[in-house]
């Protein structure tokens, strides 16, 4: 059973050889920006500038545009409520059934900006950058708090960890669930409570396997005398090469773009 | 020099990964059911390990477990970024904080199943005043709006956390000998 984590889009683009800081950072940059803009026109130029992101990371438009799947229902209610609920003039109506022009502009920005904000992490870290790229951003982020007892080496290995073992525990998953099926368990059919025995029937093994896991990778980091994150070396350590500074002025450059298109324009 | 790490704490540091990617095995994995009245909510079991853990380690580690999940979860998989960590940290951490606080003071069996019931209420009655105060500023509606779409919302986190805070308790109570036996002795 092979696994990927996530919506990783393999691929050898620049938007993926940006370093992983510059990419957190960015994406908390335009997550803010974000909120500060409302007019069409600045909501139209931020949509181009994430297209040329699509372009520049070599990604099929129709898979970056599916990650939007997980919030598009919340985006439609937004909208309908917000057309059902907004204040007059009304667009159209009929007895206690009134349609709100106002409502249907906010309901729309709000819609819009919703999914600008999925499809902004989506292309910076989600499709661009492994799950392990992205601990080891928050890790070199976080190594300034090291000083006041922030444990953020910890946290990142602790990470690490958990990223590196969803694929064996998923597989685990499988085989108790198959076989609890043969000896009889049943988790698809009767009431609520005759499927949570069923589910507990898998997640009480599948724990236990997971403790004796957590066991033996305890008992082989001691034996390689794993002693936390000081002075300990990477196999590949992060570089903010010129190509990061770039990407970095290019969000800075975009978001000051689109707030003045807001306020002057 | 080059003393290692002591099993006890790397014997933490390992389960709360292992723990963490348990959580993540549930999300994925198995199906998230959807909840007929509002359906933009899903029911998945990916709290269970986390409230498992803070029954077992402590709420300390209970945290950090939920810190860890929800950012993989909202940078590595929905993308929808700082957002969404900050809304299931907090939704979450209230429903493991009370069960393992209450735990901590009374190990019985009677109290850890009260804990888990005013944890799944207390994670209710907050994320109603998260509704009120962060749905406003994603969705632009007015606040009397939100009230009126709360009803559904309430009545499903009560379901996801009472259910999800019951098989909780019903796998700690199964571990618990295990734990004695080789977790506890050392952790």
């Amino acid at each position: 059973m092979s696994f990927t984590i996530g919506n990783y889009y393999p691929a050898d683009s620049p938007l993926h050889r940006v370093d992983p800081r510059a990419k957190i950072l960015g994406s908390l940059v335009l997550m803010v920006t974000l909120f500060l803009f409302s007019r069409p026109v600045a909501m139209l130029a931020y949509t181009l500038f994430l297209l040329v992101l699509v372009a520049v990371a070599r990604i099929p438009l129709r898979l970056v545009l599916g990650t939007l799947r997980p919030i598009l229902m919340l985006a439609l209610i937004a909208l309908i409520a917000n057309i059902l609920t907004g204040p007059e003039p009304w667009l159209w109506q009929r007895s206690f059934l009134r349609l709100s022009l106002p409502g249907l502009e906010t309901g729309l920005t709000m819609a819009l900006r919703l999914c600008l904000l999925i499809l902004t992490t989506q292309l910076l870290l989600t499709l661009t950058t492994t799950p392990i790229l992205i601990a080891d951003g928050l890790e070199a982020l976080f190594a300034p708090f090291t000083r006041f007892g922030f444990p953020a080496h910890e946290l990142a290995m602790m990470m690490s960890i958990a990223l590196r073992f969803v694929p064996t525990l998923a597989e685990e998953a499988d085989k108790i669930m198959k076989a609890q099926s043969s000896r009889g368990a049943d988790y698809d059919t009767g009431g609520v409570l005759a499927r949570a025995r069923g589910l507990i029937s898998v997640l009480v093994p599948l724990f236990v396997s997971a403790l004796k896991r957590a066991d033996e990778l305890a008992t082989a980091m001691e034996a390689r005398c794993y002693r936390g994150g000081e002075g300990r070396t990477k196999l590949r350590p992060l570089v903010f090469r010129r190509r990061d500074a770039l990407f970095s002025l290019a969000v800075a450059l975009v978001a000051a773009f689109v707030l003045t298109i807001e306020h002057l324009l | 020099m080059n003393r290692g790490m002591a099993k006890t704490q790397l014997l933490r540091l390992t389960s709360i990964g292992i723990f963490a990617a348990l959580s993540l095995v549930m999300l994925l994995v198995i199906p998230g059911i959807p909840f007929p009245p509002a359906p933009f909510l899903k029911y998945d079991m990916a709290d269970v390990p986390i409230i498992v853990a803070s029954l077992l380690y402590g709420p300390v580690a209970g945290v950090v477990i939920l810190v860890i999940v929800s950012a993989i979860q909202a940078f590595g998989i929905i993308g929808d970024g700082i957002i969404g960590f900050f809304m299931h940290v907090v939704a979450s951490s209230v429903l493991l904080l009370i069960p393992s606080l209450i735990h901590r003071r009374r190990p019985g069996k009677l109290a850890m199943f009260v804990g888990l019931g005013l944890g799944a209420v207390g994670m209710a009655v907050a994320m109603i005043f998260f509704n009120l105060l962060i749905t406003p500023l994603y969705t632009g509606l007015e606040r009397q709006v939100i009230v009126g779409m709360l009803p559904p919302i309430v009545l499903f986190n009560l379901m996801k956390g009472g259910l999800n805070a019951a098989i909780a308790g019903l796998v700690t109570l199964a571990l618990r000998p295990l734990i004695h036996s080789f977790v506890r002795r050392t952790l």
